[in-house]
């Protein structure tokens, strides 16, 4: 029963996210050209990875507790976690 | 029916539009598995806080295997002020440290599969907000028996996969983790048959978090990148933490680069299926290459939540509703294997006021406003 009760109850949404993946790999199939590519894939275009392409400071993570991205015990929002 | 291929482009491109600020790209995936080393700082400081981060990394190749391999640590002080109805508070000055060593590995299995590891581990308060909550436990319960010296850290460790659906335009990525913390405990009281205090016992000390992670990253058309994911973290005692994310970036032109992101997370109250923790941010950032190699970068972000949860009825260390803003700006300078950002800016914090539950921490969960200052530098070689 306990154990029922705390079951991630997300299958729908994953699936969901799993349609849209698959509907976006039927939309677009065509390669670009290199020029494209190339701009594309230009530090400041990508997300996360290095800090030197963020600009957004990492130690707000310990005060917005609701923010993704952490690990570990802060993950989960624990507020009782020190 | 001429007109139909010019309606099949119309929807189809809108369809690429919508799809691609719901799904997400990451970098061109091979370009962020690259021979690099990166030294990256951050501080945050106000009138009573001050947090200091660094990290050292390097990442290799070695054969189809690609390693990189980190060393981090954090240092912070605080002014900690008790309120004025703590009889047993006394102000006092908290200083921490943390270190940190982590390790993630990609290696190519096939053509475009990737298998992806990473592992970490850390000794040290997490936040300054731990340090102070256990402070007031050790003040508050000083010289009681069964108090016990904070001694935080943590192990995690996790898995993925990630498959490159279209050449150079889809990837898909699933991340599942563990991580097991040790935590500074809150305590309980044990009262004698008098309904006196004589001594407390520690609450749990040992988490474990599982988490999963599932994400979509795509170059939609040629000027524009989304990634999207989905994470849930379950950890013992509570309900699962699921959050959302998006993030999309525009190439307008040469020189400009707009960046927008935003996020949501929910968490359903253990016992009240009506109450639920909430967060939202969103961030908008423009980028401007005003000489060959030479940007200007601004970036603002916004957060808000309705407040932690905690079963408690009549003591709670949870902070209240948040509100936050940041506000950054900077330059960076890049050149072929070289890359240094320099910005900064302010950040505000703006609780709503504690409850009867929370009240000993008004001083922990009041406004601030912080100097936020990043510095990073990336050799890839």
């Amino acid at each position: 029963m306990e154990a029922a009760r705390h079951r991630p109850k997300g299958t729908p949404i994953l699936l969901g996210w799993l349609l849209l993946g698959a509907a976006f790999a039927i939309v677009g199939c065509a390669r670009f050209e290199p020029e494209s590519a190339a701009r594309l894939s230009r530090g400041n275009m990508g997300f996360g990875g290095s800090g030197a392409w963020v600009a957004t400071s990492r130690l707000t993570l310990q005060i917005e507790s609701g923010r993704a991205g952490q690990n570990g015990a802060q993950a989960a929002g624990c507020s009782s976690c020190r | 029916m001429k007109f139909i291929p010019e309606v099949h482009s119309l929807l189809r491109s809108a369809l690429q539009f919508v799809l691609g600020s719901i799904v997400t790209p990451t970098v061109l995936a091979s370009s962020r598995e690259i021979p690099a080393a990166e030294f990256d700082m951050d501080s945050l400081a106000s009138s009573d806080v001050e947090v200091f981060q660094g990290s050292a990394a390097a990442g290799i190749n070695l054969g189809d295997t690609w390693i990189r391999a980190e060393v981090n640590g954090g240092w912070f002080g605080v002014d900690y002020a008790p309120v004025d109805f703590d009889l047993f508070g006394r102000n006092t000055r908290i200083e921490e440290s943390r270190i940190g060593v982590g390790l993630r590995l990609a290696r190519s299995v096939g053509e475009r599969w990737t298998l992806l590891a990473d592992a970490s581990a850390y000794d040290g308060f997490q936040s300054y907000r731990s340090a102070w909550v256990s402070q007031w436990y050790t003040q508050f319960f000083e010289g009681l028996p069964g108090l016990e010296e904070a001694d935080p850290a943590g192990l995690s460790g996790g898995v993925g996969l990630r498959h490159e659906v279209l050449p150079t335009r889809l990837w898909i990525q699933l991340d599942a983790g563990l991580a097991r913390d040790r935590i500074a405990p809150g305590y309980a009281e044990i009262l004698d048959e008098n309904e006196s205090l004589v001594d407390v016992r520690p609450l749990r000390s040992q988490l474990a978090t599982q988490s999963y992670r599932l994400s979509f990253e795509a170059a939609v058309t040629p000027w524009l990148k989304t990634r999207t994911a989905i994470r849930v973290a379950d950890q013992v005692e509570r309900r699962p933490r699921w959050s959302a994310t998006g993030e999309a970036n525009f190439a307008l032109g040469p020189d400009w680069v707009v960046r927008l992101d935003g996020g949501y997370t929910w968490e359903q109250f253990n016992g009240d299926e009506g109450r639920r923790f909430e967060g939202w941010w969103t961030g908008a950032g423009i980028e401007w290459e005003f000489r060959e190699g030479w940007h200007w970068v601004t970036r603002a972000r916004a957060y808000r939540d309705n407040g932690e949860i905690e079963n408690s009825i009549s003591f709670s260390t949870s902070a209240p509703p948040l509100d936050a803003a940041e506000l950054n700006m900077g330059f960076r300078w890049s050149t072929p294997g070289h890359t240094v950002f320099v910005g900064a800016g302010p950040y505000w914090s703006h609780y709503e006021p504690v409850t009867f539950t929370t009240a000993f921490f008004a001083n922990l969960y009041r406004d601030r406003v912080f100097l936020a200052i990043q510095a990073s530098y990336r050799w890839e070689f």
